[in-house]
């Protein structure tokens, strides 16, 4: 089954926020996403999840974005490229980030909390919207997958290299490659 | 990148405009350089929890794609116009530079994101994924060869 | 709340443990034959509650099909579209195609041909036991069945000759468990302290994990009833024996190892995880049941089959990420074990056809396994572990490649084991299709008190 299936799954929540959350999130987001070590602190758990191709958090508070008119209350706009069940998506974010949902959604109109997963996953599935194109260059492709495909890339080159110095130096150096990295294959 | 559009007009429209869209390598994202994704969502409202009426309708378009914000502005500005032409304020009657600021206009910058494998190259992605494959091929067919058959088998799969 | 023991039907939280079994599946020619029959066996089907005088004789249980409701006059309003479709008709999604597919299932092995299935357990290990169990279900005119024998093999082995169905969840029930069985490992905890597993998991009408009540289907099933879901798997015992043979250079220890570090287990049960060298003597069967062994140690023994996990070894050098077992029931191997809590399976699956003769000719029996599950949600709990787990291999970084015991095979699939037959690490492949799926059906074991109203 696994073979030529398509991976890469899109996902599109809109949250309303109370206003004064706003402000918050317009001071942690940054600080999140650009100032070391809180964003290797935020990302790591995240990252460290590997089905989520991208995600993108963004605040809508005017539409036009610049100079529009103003919404009733600001939105976040939460949309994301993932690998596998869509549940399981939402349960492991209750579960490992847990968190760091409360830094990003306690602000939010009836957030329950990222635990227990019932009402919350109720609460984001209600804010999600059905896409009505999605595109992506590689379908079949996972975040595992491209990661373990970038790592094998360097060690190609090593073996290359390898197979220029003779047979038994080639074979010792397939098995220091098997030896580390068998499990990326 | 992302942009949030008011929809102007019938909501169906859009919606029948965007279902005849080709999927596929004849997705009009597929045509944006770079791209590594793109979507088209229509909101028809985001909802009022204080009980107002809803906002919108809206549209979201988001693409990633490699290169600068201006190069995939302009490219989502040349691949998707018979969408976007129904969305309020769009200038049909405008050059590309007209478009472009009307585009900037209506995004939504990123608060925060999430990338993997943040600067890879939808090429290098593609090169990653055909290098594993072939790599696993290769090692069902390596095991149990002598290693001058070994290196003869890896050289001709991928060259010295 | 603890589960009510009388209404559920026994099996469902606490096996049997009998030696030979039957599932009849029952076709009926119309709602009043079909309804008679079962009105008749609804006073003696089993139910949960624990045995005080000893085991009896036999126990029966029954289960309906959607088809099998819809006769009986129940509508579809409220029943998941799982267990609407059928298995057959979610073949596709499950990933059963080519000799799995369902046009190539034994006639009346279906849930589309099978209104009810109806299982008989005997105590006794003569077929003269399990004959008058199947008997005494007096089939009448009307009812058209197709009978499968099921029988335990020596040491609770399955034929490829291991140890099977050893972990079992603990269900959090004051009366119902937990027992010798797993929860939910616990972050940053010891391994010892597992969580047992809400019954809602398993039971309608109980909180799950979620700490709600799962979706159930109207009254009287929306309570003490649990999901079924049967799957004949024929092994192919010769073609498994001669391809770990083959790849381990003809060494029947290496052969072992290989065996044994794709399944995640020794013959004997030991867990690879736990010993990837060599299987623990402390856990054959024999030893486990030495009558000179005390009590206090027989349990810590057992816990030893049971206790332990993958966090720590999440690149697979100590029991490989293809392990059958490590696919199949993952505990903390996503680094979390709440993130596999709500895909959980009761397990009770038998096998049937003889013992395999040793050696590696195939003596053109048919033997295998009846699987079988129960749960709260097919969709979430059976069809995610064979969709998502078994079937493809990226959850544990193992791109499209199958589970080789229990997924639908490919010519792409490969394992990585290592230190087996002298070698540090091998990728093996394409692996062969040792076992196919020759029916199998999802049914609905509703509560004494729901079988009873259906059928008055």
């Amino acid at each position: 089954m696994g073979a030529g299936r398509e991976r890469v799954q899109p996902l599109t929540i809109a949250v309303p926020i109370h206003r004064w959350w706003l402000w918050w999130l317009r001071v942690s987001f940054p600080l999140a996403e650009r100032v070391w070590p809180v964003n290797r602190i935020t990302k790591r758990r995240l990252l460290g999840l590997r089905f989520i191709h991208f995600a993108h958090w963004g605040l809508a508070t005017r539409v036009p974005h610049r100079g529009g008119r103003r919404l009733p209350v600001p939105y976040v706009l939460f949309h994301t490229n993932y690998n596998g069940d869509l549940v399981s998506y939402v349960d492991a974010f209750s579960i490992v980030v847990a968190d760091q949902l409360r830094l990003q959604l306690q602000g939010s109109y009836g957030f329950p909390g990222p635990e227990p997963l019932g009402p919350f996953r109720r609460y984001f599935f209600e804010k999600a919207f059905r896409e009505d194109h999605f595109w992506c260059a590689y379908p079949e492709a996972s975040v595992k997958t491209v990661v373990a495909g970038m790592a094998l890339e360097d060690e190609l080159g090593r073996l290359r290299a390898a197979a220029r110095d003779g047979d038994a130096a080639f074979a010792a150096g397939w098995e220091r490659f098997l030896e580390r990295h068998a499990e990326r294959l | 990148m992302t942009w949030l559009l008011p929809v102007a007009g019938d909501v169906a429209a859009l919606r029948a405009r965007i279902a005849a869209l080709p999927a596929g390598d004849a997705s009009p994202f597929a045509a944006i350089p770079g791209a590594h994704v793109g979507r088209l969502v229509v909101l028809d409202g985001l909802a009022d929890p204080r009980g107002g009426p809803p906002s919108g309708p809206l549209l979201l378009v988001a693409v990633d794609a490699d290169g600068t914000a201006a190069g995939a502005t302009a490219a989502v500005a040349g691949r998707l116009g018979e969408v976007l032409a129904h969305c309020e304020g769009y200038p049909a009657a405008g050059d590309g530079a007209d478009v472009d600021r009307w585009l900037r206009r209506h995004r939504v910058r990123d608060g925060f994101s999430l990338r993997p494998y943040p600067d890879a190259t939808v090429e290098e992605v593609r090169r990653a994924l055909d290098v594993r494959a072939r790599l696993a091929a290769f090692a069902v067919q390596a095991d149990g060869l002598t290693p001058a058959q070994l290196r003869a088998a890896f050289v001709e799969a991928f060259g010295r | 709340m603890s589960v009510d023991q009388e209404a559920l039907q026994g099996g469902v939280l606490c096996g049997y443990a009998f030696p030979r079994a039957a599932h009849v599946f029952a076709r009926f020619a119309d709602p009043a034959a079909g309804r008679r029959w079962l009105a008749g066996l609804a006073p003696q089907v089993t139910s949960a509650v624990p045995w005080t005088a000893g085991k009896p004789a036999s126990t029966l249980n029954v289960a309906l099909s959607m088809p099998g409701l819809r006769l009986l006059g129940v509508a579809d309003d409220g029943f998941p579209e799982d267990f609407r479709d059928g298995m057959a008709a979610r073949g596709e999604r499950l990933g059963d195609a080519g000799p799995d597919h369902h046009a190539g299932w034994e006639r009346g092995l279906c849930d589309r041909w099978a209104h009810a299935v109806v299982t008989v357990h005997a105590r006794d290990d003569g077929d003269a036991a399990l004959d008058a169990a199947v008997a005494a279900l007096a089939v009448p005119a009307g009812v058209e069945t197709v009978v499968e024998e099921l029988r335990v093999l020596p040491e609770g082995r399955e034929h490829f000759g291991f140890r099977d169905g050893l972990a079992q969840p603990a269900i959090a029930d004051e009366r119902a468990g937990p027992w010798q069985g797993l929860g939910t490992p616990q972050p940053g905890r010891k391994l010892e302290s597992w969580e047992p597993v809400a019954p809602g998991e398993f039971v309608l009408g109980h909180p799950s994990e979620d700490g709600e009540l799962p979706p159930a289907p109207p009254a009287p099933l929306d309570r003490e009833s649990s999901y079924l879901v049967l799957r004949k798997l024929e092994q192919h015992v010769a073609t498994w024996r001669s391809w770990m043979l083959e790849r381990a250079g003809g060494d029947p220890a290496a052969a072992e190892a290989l065996a044994a570090r794709l399944m995640g287990r020794w013959p004997n049960g030991t867990p690879v995880a736990r010993c990837p060298q060599a299987p623990d003597p402390a856990l054959d069967d024999r030893a486990l049941w030495a009558p000179d062994l005390d009590e206090a140690t027989r349990r810590r023994r057992f816990a030893l089959l049971n206790d332990f996990g993958y966090a720590g070894d999440e690149d697979g050098r100590r029991c490989p990420l293809t392990a059958h077992i490590r696919r199949s029931g993952p505990r903390d191997a996503f680094g979390d074990g709440r993130r596999s809590r709500r895909h959980r399976l009761v397990r009770r699956g038998m096998p049937y056809g003889p013992a395999a003769p040793a050696g590696r000719d195939d003596d053109g029996q048919r033997r295998g396994l009846w699987f079988a599950c129960f749960q709260s949600s097919i969709v979430r709990q059976f069809e995610l572990v064979q969709r998502d787990w078994l079937n493809d291999g990226d959850a544990f970084g193992l791109g499209a490649d199958p589970d080789l015991v229990a997924g639908s095979g490919s010519p792409e699939a490969k394992a990585v084991v290592r230190d087996v037959g002298g070698r540090a690490v091998r990728v093996l492949g394409p692996l062969p299709r040792v076992v196919t799926l020759r029916g199998g059906g999802y049914f609905l074991a509703p509560s004494r008190p729901a079988l009873a109203a259906l059928t008055g």
